[in-house]
């Protein structure tokens, strides 16, 4: 697929695939990412409800960060493609101190549509953090 | 009837919000509907304003009917349990069509 991915880049590492898109952190560049999303679960062979759950996860996961995302900075989102799952990756650089809401709507469904979902925030230099959001879909329907 | 199409999300859900104050206060009493049947994407932010909505007609004492067929409308609903707060529909005849409402 490496000749598709133009807007990012693709590696082989111990059998899993990763991908990763970097944009500058506005909500216009997060349906690229979305796309680049549903892409992968569908060449992953995830199941219809499965891709679009991945969809929505990442449009939710990337449409919060970039709310608290420092002026000028990037978003990073990285996707490993694993046996039967995808695990997302997407941080931005944000002023330090700054944090994610987890009691919202947004994350309450991003809570339902991702098997697994968690907040990173990693202090850095100069008054600067980044912060993260890691998410995991598996292939099928998840039993709940 | 409100006609929805494109994607739905956090740079197009305050046009739909705007919308949809607009369906429901024009005529706070006739057939709420919104059609979604060419909406490609919905994403929680398109969710929360569907939601409130669905909220307000009920406080005006009537439901708001939703017309959806495409996985991407519906599965973001089911899967949150929201689709419980629509009446929900596959064709905009399925509302419409029924004897005694006007079609407005």
């Amino acid at each position: 697929m490496s000749d598709k991915d133009s807007a990012g880049s693709a590696t082989t590492v111990g059998g899993s695939s990763i991908v990763e898109v970097r944009t500058t952190a506005r909500a216009s560049f997060i349906p690229t990412i979305r796309a680049v999303a549903s892409d992968l679960a569908a060449r992953a062979d995830f199941d219809l409800d499965a891709i679009s759950d991945l969809r929505m996860a990442v449009d939710e996961a990337c449409a919060t960060l970039v709310d608290v995302a420092a002026p000028g900075s990037h978003l990073r989102c990285t996707f490993q493609v694993l046996p039967e799952r995808i695990q997302v990756h997407a941080e931005v650089e944000a002023t330090a101190g700054t944090t994610v809401s987890t009691d919202t709507f947004g994350w309450r469904v991003l809570q339902t549509l991702a098997d697994e979902v968690a907040v990173q925030h990693l202090p850095g230099a100069d008054g600067h953090a980044t912060v993260g959001i890691v998410l995991d879909k598996r292939a099928g329907v998840p039993t709940r | 009837m409100l006609a929805v199409g494109g994607e739905v999300d956090t740079l197009t859900a305050p046009q739909l919000a705007d919308d949809l104050t607009q369906l429901l206060d024009d005529d706070a009493a006739g057939t709420a509907v919104v059609d979604l049947t060419h909406v490609s994407f919905l994403a929680s932010s398109g969710l929360a304003v569907l939601i409130r909505a669905a909220h307000r007609a009920t406080d005006q004492g009537r439901p708001l009917h939703l017309v959806a067929t495409a996985r991407a409308v519906t599965r973001p609903l089911e899967v949150t349990g929201s689709d419980q707060l629509f009446e929900m529909h596959t064709t905009v005849d399925d509302v419409l069509g029924e004897p005694g409402r006007p079609s407005n």
